[in-house]
Parts: structure tokens; C-alpha cells; sequence
């Protein structure tokens, strides 16, 4: 006697199906970010020169990493820097522009249009177009400052200047926060506006208690999105200094950024274990700064709807 | 659809999943064996050169049977990552081709000793120049045969030498034409924006507008060499390092005194303002005279818009002995490869005297076979007539054979990134303390000897 297999479910063939049609991205998915990331941790316990089998496994790469290398924490120290510059010259710039461009100014859309632009370009082009601005004789950087009497300085071959040219050359990309804040700023509902007029709330007040408030959510998003991508700044920084005299993460090791210090270690050293175990490193960094921010939004970000549900 | 169904279609998509993942390239087990060229370690990967080098496999592969060859290409910038994912891959290519001695020394335990094929073969080295053998001869393993060096001279300008009434410098090796010279030559071809030379009292070094030096084109570690030190910067047994001491302190303090005390050469400051956009300031026509290797022709044009130029002899150190600092192109071969001894046959294909004179006129080296010297040089005079070519050629016996300026260290490119980064503290102007700059620089070194050691019992 045949024997009848008992059909399935509808809720398990969806779910099967379900399964199937996804299953292309998560076999990438484990393939190639799970795997080489359990890889990475498990090399950054070796000696791993990529030729050859890992080796030699411990802890040794951390001891070294935290006691024993001083670039290690000269290129911390860089990329803080640039961070704790950069992230809030990046959030104001790009809030600001948003409240402008939120006005009823003419040609709104041309204005939004061209201050967004700039962050869609590539970073190597981006770069390469800044390497030209930054031009001590021939940029435009420098020129404009010559109109005011002020003799600029070599931005890039020039230790001392180098940091803050990147840091400059970051807001090139503001349009991008900008654009996000802008979608924040339409969404807030014109009625609480009317309220504060009718309370006798001036401009001030109204930025300050109604506006900021209601964006601090985007203002979350956009923060941890800035520490990420600061943490992880590396395209620039090749392309500009890759020609310098002292090679990449030059002159002088004053554009050392964690990153520029990482690549060297895994592509130039073949330092593959060491680089993998400051990657790991970084993830933590990142993590925490991150569990850190989302535990201070509890004090300065505000959710309408868990004041409503208060 | 059924569970069954469902279960052949998953199945299905599994099995052309692997299908694709496990497609790799073969031989044919009878077939001609196919032979890889790495080209990357140095000239070789700009459009034109892989273009000559593509024809150059056409005609190999149309006029052999047992054998087939291809080129691989990689950028300079990407040639570590890119050879260390291929040997990891076991993909290993079965030649490297053109490499440096740089590129040998990044990967020194991955490349065979190519003596023992030599030897066999009874191939006659001897039409070599001597020193160019010498170059790639390391701890007694032999890692290829000599193509082309690159051996550097004074490049200088006649139209500025003329202005300011100055002898140009020799063109015969002459232990008189010394550095001191030099500087002397180079500060009265320096000149302020009201005319002024470096040699005269009222000169203003804030406003120079042209230089009588470009300073050395080469790495920090073809200077030490001048000075009568050893251009690896570390004892014999490559334990203890010596980066404070003899040529490294002398050449570091000579750059320093070049640009700070001499005002002769541009700081890298104003290499990054003045001279954007150009690979070497003589370009500029600013700039009177510099030393660099002969791979700089791919510039001679811009040399020539800049005005009238020549060549001369390296200038001799303190100890009157003259030092040209020298790259080079060879072949080795991959320890990885499947067919080291195809990869022999190609390689001494390459080699032949009228491939090797092509191969380097792609390339821009001088060929290392004797006979071929007077054809370089007269191949040179067509397209520059008014330059001393032979300059080139004697330069050769005063070469920095063996250590060469980029030979082997422990942990080789970290020891050549801080040697780089100290020369750089001292360009940029970031320290004007020459003694505390080498004094950091011994410390890291040191640092990465005792590391490298400790690794290698």
C-alpha cells in the first residue's frame, strides 16, 4: 500500500518558501561576513602572515596592541581627534543647512539639490578634487584666504595643518545628514508651532524647545552613523597621502588614522593576525561608544509617543 | 507544490550553488603547461606596457607548443595584497616579471635559488655587468638574472647653470666632484625673488624662487651610503641596529643642513605647493640640478619643455668615494609554483639578448648585458641628442651592489616605512632636531629587529 505523505501547512510551505527565496543572501550573508568575521577573530590570536597556516596562538597580539605599540595609540589618539571635531562640525553644519533649506526661500529645490550633491560623489574622487583644493599655490582654499591678507598654509605636506584639512574637507559631505534632518524637520507638525506663537514663544524658544526636541531622534541617528563612519575613515586619507614624502598616513605619521594603521598591518606587514586583532578592537570601540550614546539618549532624547504613553 | 518538490527545487538550487563555487581554472594533463607571469613588483602595469608585454606572450605562445604564457597585471599599490591572496589562494603565478630588489626582499623566503638552473644549464653569466650578478645574489641563494638597473646620476639644467655663470658638474667619475661642491655649485644657482643667491648676505631664504638642489629622488636609505655608511642601518647579523650613528646621522643632517641651514633645496612643504602636480621639481625648471635614478625617463620630455639638460656623475661623500644608488628588474620564481622549471625556460627566454633590449625599452632600464649598452645609449642620443648618455653606463661600476639601498632587513617594510617617516620628521619641517629624529628612529628599529628575532629563534 502507497503510503500518503501528509501535505504541509500553509503557514510552513510560506515559511519554506519564504526561506528559499532569501536564502541567496544569507548564504552571502554567512559566507561572506559571518565567516571571514569569526575568521578574523580567530586569526587575531595568531601570527597570520596570509602565505602561510596561523600560528602561534594566544594572546599575544593584544598584549602587544595595548602595551607595546605606540602607533597603535597614536593613531587612536588621530582618529578621536578628527572624531571629536568632526562628528559635531558635521551635526551642526548638516542641522543647520536643514533648518535653511526648510524655509520658504526661492529656488528651494536647486538649493537642496546642490547642497546634496557633493555627498553622493565618490570618496576617491572627493578626495582627489579636495587634493586640488588644498593646494598651497594654485587652490582655491588658499586663494580665498590670500583675498583677506591671510598667507594659507601647505594643508597636506604639512604636518601640523593635515588634520584639520580633513577635517575641513568632511563637510563636504554635510548634504547627506542634512538630507535625513530635512525629512526630520517636515515631519513635526506644524500645530505645535501654532501653539507656542499663540503662548508668545519667539523664534528662539520655538528652535530650542520644539524644534530640537523633536529632531534629537535624528539627531541620535545621525550622531552614530558620524562614529561609525569616523571610526572606519580610511579612503581619503590613502588617496591623499599615499604620494607624500613618509608614504601613506603622512607627513610625518600625522595622518595615521586607525584605519590607514590597520591596512598597513594586514596589506604591508602581512601582519594579517595583528591587523585582525586591531579590527577587533575597533569593533569594540565602536560598540561601546555606540552602547554609550544609546544609553545617554535616555537624558537628551525626546520620543513623542513615550511621552504620550507617560 | 509538495514537501518533495519543495525539497528537489532547494536541492537543485544547492547543487548548481556548488557547481559554481567549485569551478576553478586546470591544466590539461597533456596538454602545454601553462605558465603565469606576475607583473606588478615595479614597471610593467601602465596601459602601453601591458599592451607590449600581451604582444610579446602572443608571439611566445604562436611560436611554442609545450609551453603557454600569460600576464598577470596588478598595480604597484596593490601588488603585496594582491600576490599574497594568490599565494594563499594556491594560485601562485610561476614567475614575478619585472620585479625589484625591493620586491624580492618584501617576499625574500618565497622565491627559489635559480643557481642550481644555472649551474645546470651552464648559462654564461659572464655577459652580465658584474655588479648587476652581485645585485641579486643574497646569503648565497641567487634569486634571478639581471634585466635592466637603473642606476642615478645628476640630472641638471645648462640654461641655469649658464645664467648664473656656474661650471656644470662632471661627466667623468671624478672623486673632487664631492657633495661640499655640490652645495657650493647649488647655492649660487638659488636665488630669492630680488635675485639674490644663497651664497649672498642680503639672501632671503622666505622668498626663493629658484632652488640649486632637488635633493635625492631615491628613499632615505640610498643616503646613508654616501656617507660612508651601510645603507641597512643595522650590524651584520641584522640584530642590533645603527640608525643614529655614521651615514644615517651624517645624510639626515645633510638633508636638514640642505634645506634649513644651505636654503638649496625645497622643503617637502613647498615640493607639495610649488611643484604640484609634477613627479620631480627639475621638471619645473626652477629647480638646477638632482640626483635620481635612470628610471626617471619617463619624464625626459617635461626635462626637455623645462629647458636644456644633461647628466653628470653622482657627487662623491666625504671620503671622496662616489656612491650611485641603483634599482634594478630581474625574474624570480614563486616557490609556490607548480612549474618552476617551465617558468626557468621562459625566463631565459625573456633574457635573451634582443628580448631583453625590448623588454627594457618597455620597461625604461638599462640592459644588463654588456653588448647591449651601446645600443641603449644610441637609442637614447636619437631622442636627446644634446645628453651624455654614457653617464648612465659608467655610473653602473659605482653602484650600491651588495647591500643594495633596498635590500633585505628583518621585518622588512616596517623598518623601510619608519626610515621614510624619520626622513619625512626632517623634510616637513615637523622636527629640526636631526639627533633626537635618528635617536626615535634607532629606538623603533631596534624595536622591530628584536621583534623580528624573537618571532625567528
Amino acid at each position: 500500500m502507497r503510503k500518503v505523505s501528509k501535505p504541509m501547512s500553509l503557514r510552513r510551505r510560506e515559511s519554506l518558501w519564504g526561506y528559499i527565496f532569501i536564502s541567496p543572501w544569507i548564504i552571502g550573508f554567512f559566507l561572506f561576513t559571518i565567516g571571514p568575521m569569526i575568521a578574523s577573530l580567530i586569526f587575531s590570536f595568531s601570527d597570520y602572515n596570509i602565505i602561510s597556516p596561523p600560528t602561534n596562538f594566544g594572546l599575544s597580539n593584544y598584549i602587544k596592541l595595548f602595551l607595546d605599540d605606540p602607533d597603535f595609540w597614536h593613531s587612536l589618539g588621530i582618529t578621536a581627534t578628527y572624531a571629536i571635531v568632526a562628528i559635531p562640525l558635521n551635526l551642526v553644519f548638516g542641522f543647520a543647512l536643514a533648518f535653511l533649506l526648510n524655509q520658504k526661500v526661492p529656488a528651494l529645490a536647486f538649493w537642496r539639490t546642490i547642497f546634496y550633491i557633493p555627498s553622493v560623489l565618490a570618496g576617491v574622487a572627493v578626495a582627489i578634487l579636495w587634493g586640488l583644493i588644498f593646494n598651497p599655490k594654485f587652490g582655491i582654499l588658499n586663494w580665498f584666504l590670500g583675498l583677506f591678507g591671510i598667507s594659507g598654509p601647505g594643508w597636506l605636506s604639512s604636518p601640523n595643518w593635515a588634520v584639520p584639512a580633513l577635517i575641513l574637507m568632511s563637510l563636504w559631505s554635510v548634504g547627506g545628514g542634512m538630507i535625513i534632518y530635512l525629512a526630520g524637520l517636515q515631519g513635526i507638525p506644524t500645530t505645535f508651532y501654532e501653539a507656542a506663537q499663540l503662548d508668545g514663544a519667539n523664534g528662539w524658544q520655538q528652535f530650542f524647545h520644539i524644534t530640537v526636541p523633536l529632531m534629537s531622534p535624528v539627531i541620535l541617528y545621525n550622531l552614530i552613523i558620524g562614529i561609525i563612519g569616523t571610526f572606519q575613515y580610511f579612503t581619503e586619507v590613502y588617496v591623499l597621502t599615499s604620494g607624500l614624502t613618509g608614504g601613506l598616513g603622512g607627513p610625518a605619521k600625522s595622518t595615521l588614522f586607525y584605519n590607514v594603521y590597520l591596512y598597513s598591518n594586514a596589506f604591508r606587514y602581512m601582519n594579517m593576525g595583528y591587523a585582525s586583532a586591531l579590527a577587533w578592537v575597533l569593533f569594540v570601540i565602536v560598540l561601546l561608544l555606540t552602547l554609550l550614546v544609546f544609553r545617554s539618549s535616555a537624558a537628551w532624547v525626546y520620543y513623542e509617543g513615550e511621552i504620550q504613553n507617560k | 507544490m509538495d514537501r518533495k518538490r519543495l525539497y528537489q527545487v532547494f536541492a537543485l538550487f544547492m547543487a548548481c550553488l556548488m557547481l559554481f563555487t567549485a569551478c576553478a581554472p586546470k591544466t590539461g594533463v597533456n596538454g602545454p603547461v601553462d605558465i603565469t607571469i606576475f607583473v606588478g613588483f615595479g614597471a610593467g602595469s601602465d596601459p602601453d606596457s601591458m599592451a607590449a608585454l600581451n604582444t610579446i606572450a602572443e608571439e611566445y605562445n604562436a611560436s611554442h607548443t609545450d609551453i603557454q604564457i600569460e600576464f598577470m597585471f596588478s598595480t604597484w599599490e596593490e601588488h603585496t595584497s594582491k600576490f599574497t591572496t594568490l599565494l594563499a589562494g594556491n594560485l601562485a603565478p610561476d614567475l614575478a616579471f619585472p620585479i625589484g630588489i625591493q620586491g624580492i626582499a618584501e617576499f625574500y623566503d618565497e622565491w627559489i635559488d635559480v643557481g642550481p638552473y644555472i649551474q645546470s644549464d651552464n648559462y654564461d653569466t659572464s655577459a652580465f655587468y658584474g655588479p648587476s650578478l652581485q645585485l641579486l645574489k643574497f646569503n648565497n641563494k641567487t634569486i634571478g638574472l639581471p634585466l635592466g638597473v637603473y642606476p642615478s646620476v645628476t640630472f641638471f639644467n645648462e640654461d641655469l647653470f649658464d645664467s648664473a655663470n656656474v661650471p656644470y658638474p662632471t661627466q667623468q667619475y671624478d672623486p673632487t666632484w664631492t657633495l661640499q661642491r655640490m652645495v657650493e655649485a647649488a647655492q649660487h644657482l638659488t636665488l630669492d625673488e630680488n635675485g639674490n643667491d644663497a651664497a649672498n648676505l642680503n639672501f632671503d631664504p622666505t622668498k626663493i624662487v629658484q632652488w640649486g638642489w632637488g635633493g635625492w629622488c631615491g628613499p632615505f636609505r640610498t643616503v646613508p651610503g654616501k656617507f660612508g655608511g651601510n645603507p641597512l642601518g643595522m650590524s651584520d647579523d641584522f640584530k642590533t641596529a645603527n640608525m643614529n650613528t655614521d651615514g644615517y646621522l651624517e645624510g639626515m643632517q645633510f638633508l636638514y643642513d640642505s634645506i634649513y641651514t644651505w636654503h638649496i633645496r625645497p622643503s617637502s612643504v613647498d615640493e607639495g605647493s610649488t611643484f604640484t602636480g609634477m613627479d620631480f621639481t627639475f621638471e619645473s625648471g626652477k629647480v638646477a640640478m638632482f640626483e635620481c635614478f635612470s628610471w626617471a625617463s619617463y619624464a625626459f620630455p617635461n626635462f626637455t619643455t623645462a629647458g636644456n639638460w644633461n647628466v653628470a656623475t653622482v657627487a662623491a661623500g666625504p671620503n671622496f668615494s662616489a656612491v650611485s644608488p641603483v634599482n634594478a628588474d630581474t625574474f624570480a620564481i614563486p616557490a609556490h609554483s607548480q612549474h618552476p622549471d617551465q617558468a626557468w625556460e621562459v625566463a631565459k627566454w625573456l633574457m635573451e639578448p634582443p628580448m631583453q633590449s625590448r623588454l627594457c625599452s618597455i620597461f625604461g632600464c638599462i640592459p644588463s648585458r654588456k653588448t647591449l649598452a651601446g645600443s641603449w645609449v644610441d637609442s637614447m642620443k636619437s631622442e636627446y641628442p644634446n645628453v651624455d648618455f654614457q653617464v648612465f653606463i659608467d655610473s653602473i661600476y659605482w653602484m650600491d651592489a651588495s647591500p643594495n639601498n633596498e635590500s633585505w632587513v628583518p621585518n622588512y617594510s616596517k623598518v623601510w616605512d619608519a626610515t621614510e617617516n624619520a626622513m619625512s620628521r626632517i623634510l616637513s619641517g615637523e622636527s629640526n632636531d636631526v639627533q633626537q629624529v635618528m635617536n626615535d628612529l634607532q629606538a623603533q628599529v631596534q624595536g622591530y629587529l628584536d621583534e623580528y628575532w624573537a618571532a625567528h629563534p
